[in-house]
C-alpha cells in the first residue's frame, strides 16, 4: 500500500488540528469498556479497502461540540454522528488522495455502542495508528481488500 | 453577496460558514443545501453569486450538480470544497467549469485565496 503509518499520522493530526483546533498526542490511550463510535468510509476502484476512525464517546462529543460550536450538553446524538462522519470523510479522502489512481469514496457510516466490531468483508488490516487526545483514545485503521 | 454552501454534513456546513466569517466575506449572505438536488432549488430561487460545494453527497453529487447547472444554462461561480483532491477529480472539475477545488481541511487563508480568484 503506497500510504505509510507516518502519512496516516500526519493526515489525522492535520484534520483534527485544522478542523477542531485539537492537537493529538502520538502516545496511545487505551479504550475503556465505555461507549465508543466508529466512522467508516469505503474506497473502491483503483484501490479497494476502507478507512475507519474509532473514538471514545467523550472524544466524539468533544469533537462535535467544537464543530458545531455549542456546549457538549446541547448536542444530540445525530450531531455527534455527523461530526465523526465528517472527520472520517476528511481522513479517508486525504488517504485516498495519496493512494493515487482513480477510486471512489463512499458516504461515511458511523457505528455506536459498547461491544461491537466493524467488519469490511474480504478486507484485512494493513495499518492501524493510535493517538491520545487529552485522556481519550483515537484509532485510525486502514483495511485493504484484495481483488482478483 | 450570496454564497450557497452545499454539503451533506451539517457540521461541515457550520465550519465552512464559520471560516467564511473569518475572511473578507464575513458580510455575505450564507445559504445552505444538503445535496445537489436541494442546491438546484436554492440556486433557482436565490440566485447566489457563488456556490461552494462538497463533491461526494447523497441524492446528487457536487459534480453532477455542476453538470446540471451547465445543462440548464445557469451561470454561477462554482468551487469545490472536498476531502478528495486527486488530479483526475481536479481535471474533471475544471472541465465542467469549476473555478477552484479547495481541500478539506482548509484554513481561512486557503478558502479566501480560492474565492478571491473566482469572484
Amino acid at each position: 500500500m503506497p500510504v505509510s503509518d507516518d502519512d496516516i499520522r500526519q493526515i489525522t493530526e492535520s484534520v483534527w488540528l485544522a478542523t477542531l483546533d485539537l492537537p493529538l498526542d502520538r502516545e496511545p490511550v487505551a479504550f475503556s469498556d465505555g461507549e465508543r463510535l466508529t466512522g467508516c468510509v469505503v474506497i473502491s476502484g483503483g484501490w479497494h479497502g476502507a478507512v475507519t476512525v474509532e473514538v471514545s464517546e467523550p472524544l466524539a462529543r468533544r469533537a462535535a461540540a467544537r464543530m458545531f460550536d455549542v456546549p457538549e450538553e446541547e448536542l444530540d446524538a445525530e450531531e455527534v454522528r455527523d461530526a465523526l462522519g465528517e472527520l472520517t470523510n476528511m481522513t479517508g479522502g486525504n488517504i485516498k488522495t495519496l493512494l493515487g489512481g482513480v477510486s471512489q469514496l463512499s458516504i461515511p457510516s458511523v457505528a455506536y455502542g459498547r461491544e461491537y466490531r466493524v467488519f469490511v468483508p474480504g478486507a484485512s488490516v494493513v495499518s492501524s495508528v493510535e493517538f491520545g487526545c487529552g485522556r481519550e483514545p483515537l484509532q485510525v485503521t486502514v483495511l485493504e481488500r484484495q481483488v482478483a | 453577496m450570496k454564497i450557497l454552501v452545499v454539503d451533506d454534513s451539517r457540521a461541515m456546513r457550520m465550519i465552512v460558514k464559520r471560516t467564511l466569517s473569518q475572511t473578507g466575506y464575513a458580510h455575505a449572505t450564507l445559504l445552505e443545501a444538503s445535496n445537489g438536488l436541494e442546491a438546484l432549488e436554492v440556486i433557482a430561487s436565490e440566485q447566489p453569486d457563488l456556490v461552494l460545494s462538497d463533491w461526494n453527497m447523497p441524492e446528487m453529487s457536487g459534480i453532477d450538480l455542476l453538470d446540471a447547472l451547465a445543462a440548464e444554462g445557469t451561470s454561477v461561480a462554482f468551487g469545490f470544497v472536498t476531502s478528495e483532491s486527486t488530479p483526475d477529480m481536479y481535471a474533471r472539475a475544471m472541465s465542467s467549469g469549476a473555478k477552484f477545488l479547495v481541500s478539506k481541511p482548509f484554513t481561512p487563508e486557503s478558502l479566501e485565496s480560492a474565492l478571491a480568484g473566482a469572484l
